[in-house]
């Protein structure tokens, strides 16, 4: 399969994704945020707008600009230039430490989800609290991290069909990563603790913090502790402590 | 210059949306029938990106605080001003102190109320399109106060606009996008040939194509990557039921793609009420782009579909009401 990789594929009609792998895997998101930074760096007139997923970079083009021919003939130079899953991260990033209360009446799918993940209560909490999971992405709704990859334990399905709602700054897990949600949603991901990180909040200078290439681990509170922290949260930090990552 | 007495409790500011932002996880917003927005910016003679207030539902009631010029586009909503009927397709002049009042649309599911000079509105992310679900402006909600963002002198005459023909469509055309080929082919026909109907699971995002029969889904469904998602997609959810995604649609999502509705059709679709009922077909990369450009041709002559109200006196049940010298009036100001 990987010997397909990096590919490039359409984006409906004025879009060009440069996909790396079609599974998560680290390397190709380190591989889909370089190479989206370096042809942003090249400025050219006809990529309107790009952006990352978690594997992939996406161009918006514009063929009145520059004929399609051309656009796809510079990127697959670029693509060709380099390996690209050797890339380094981007610099200046960030540790997130966002205090979390796991499963109860908050979380109420935690139980459930560990379960299928065959550990313990005691074993999952170890786990978020200690690993550090990298954000692989920013997407879906303002601010929203993508984060991973957990270990293969969490490689859970999606559930069919999507639930009611879940609360705004709720975390969320399925196929090996966690994702703290911006807003209330409807979703197919399990709900198994809940934050008062606000991922977007105009409340705050800067908007949204996160960035791809930050990391995120969890400190377990209770939920008497986090009414105390909603109590006081207009800036939508929720507690967070925010360290430098040195390289 | 309009307060808000009443309106439905989804209407809110829109312009041509956001471009940009999506690396951070904002969505592209932005008038959901953007044709609108052109006949809105033909009829006042102004930037087709000028802020205008996207009305759903019931329309609503505004009291008119300043002499202003408005224009009424997009789905049809029965219009007036004191009690007098205003045509729709129009621009028209408002007196300070008079009311005008705006029913439920009769043909499509979003209209535009447009003011000369633009709506004054916040800029959030470089674009005034509110979308309140993802924490970014509000709705519009009554003793709102509505103000041009520019006040411009010079006189105008009130026209009417032949809209652009989008109302009654029923087939829309698909290109490829880079998950159709999750779907087997077997998969497509079936998709090709179904007929749907607009689902009353509709809004802003997105909308929910009801059919008979089972759903359409790729293997290994619910544990495909999260990738791009942008307005005219289709996607299928868990189940394998699809969900036309319009202007407020996330950036992100791991639900499969069959194809994706090319931009000349997309305010088109949006526009059709629950119970309408819609046929896909794909086309060629190449057609789409031929039908995209005539679009934009079409949008950039847009002022040639504007008219001068025809007033026959003979119709018009109260001639000395009707205001005949609007643009006179407006140079006065």
């Amino acid at each position: 399969m990987t010997n397909n990789f990096p590919k490039m594929n359409f984006v409906g009609l004025d879009g060009i994704l440069v996909q790396f792998s079609d599974e998560i895997r680290e390397n190709a998101n380190s591989a889909a945020l370089a190479f989206r930074h370096e042809v942003e760096q090249k400025n050219q007139s006809s990529i309107i707008e790009s952006a990352n997923s978690l594997t992939s970079a996406y161009f918006r083009i514009d063929t009145k600009i520059e004929p399609l021919d051309s656009i796809l003939n510079f990127l697959n130079e670029m693509l060709r230039e380099k390996n690209w899953y050797t890339s380094k991260l981007p610099v200046d990033r960030k540790l997130f430490k966002i205090p979390c209360v796991f499963g109860t009446e908050l979380a109420p799918q935690f139980e459930k989800v560990i379960k299928l993940a065959g550990i313990s209560r005691s074993q999952a909490i170890l786990e978020f609290t200690t690993t550090r999971t990298r954000v692989m992405t920013i997407g879906f709704s303002p601010g929203q991290p993508y984060a991973g990859l957990l270990s293969k334990k969490w490689d859970l399905p999606r559930l069919a069909e999507v639930s009611k709602s879940v609360p705004k700054s709720a975390l969320v897990c399925a196929i090996r990563q966690l994702i703290i949600f911006s807003n209330s949603t409807p979703t197919g991901w399990h709900h198994i603790g809940q934050t008062a990180f606000e991922c977007f909040n105009s409340n705050r200078q800067q908007p949204i913090l996160l960035r791809p290439g930050d990391e995120i681990t969890f400190v377990e509170i209770s939920s008497g502790e986090l009414s105390q922290i909603n109590n006081n949260n207009a800036d939508g930090l929720g507690g967070v402590e925010i360290m430098e990552i040195r390289n | 210059m309009l307060e808000v007495i009443s309106t439905s409790g989804f209407s809110s500011f829109q312009d041509m949306g956001r471009n940009g932002f999506r690396s951070q996880g904002i969505s592209r917003s932005g008038a959901a029938d953007y044709y609108a927005l052109f006949e809105g910016a033909a009829l006042l003679d102004q930037n087709p990106n000028s802020t205008a207030l996207e009305l759903i539902g019931n329309g609503g009631k505004f009291r008119v605080l300043q002499d202003c010029m408005v224009a009424l586009t997009g789905a049809i909503m029965p219009a007036s001003l004191d009690q007098k009927p205003l045509s729709w397709n129009s621009s028209h002049y408002l007196h300070g102190g008079s009311i005008l009042e705006l029913g439920a649309p009769q043909n499509g599911r979003y209209s535009y109320l447009h003011l000369r000079g633009g709506f004054k509105a916040p800029k959030i992310f470089n674009s005034s399109s509110a979308q309140p679900t993802a924490g970014i402006g509000k709705y519009t909600r009554p003793k709102d106060i509505l103000e041009p963002l520019e006040k411009i002198p010079d006189a105008l005459k009130c026209q009417t606009i032949e809209p652009v023909d989008r109302f009654e469509a029923t087939s829309f055309r698909l290109v490829e996008s880079f998950q159709t080929h999750l779907f087997t082919p077997k998969t497509i026909k079936k998709f090709v040939n179904t007929e749907f109907s607009i689902d009353n699971q509709a809004n802003r995002g997105g909308m929910k194509l009801a059919h008979t029969g089972s759903g359409f889904s790729t293997s290994n469904q619910l544990k495909i990557i999260s990738d791009m998602i942008i307005p005219g997609d289709i996607q299928m959810t868990g189940s394998g039921q699809p969900f036309v995604l319009l202007s407020d649609c996330q950036t992100i999502g791991g639900y499969p793609r069959i194809g994706c509705i090319i931009p000349p059709d997309l305010p088109a679709i949006a526009q059709l009420t629950t119970g309408r009922t819609v046929k896909f077909k794909f086309i060629s990369r190449d057609e789409a782009n031929r039908i995209a450009s005539e679009d934009l041709k079409c949008l950039e002559i847009i002022k040639e579909r504007c008219l001068e109200p025809i007033r026959d006196p003979q119709k018009m049940a109260d001639l000395l009401n009707f205001n005949l010298i609007d643009g006179a009036v407006w140079a006065k100001n």
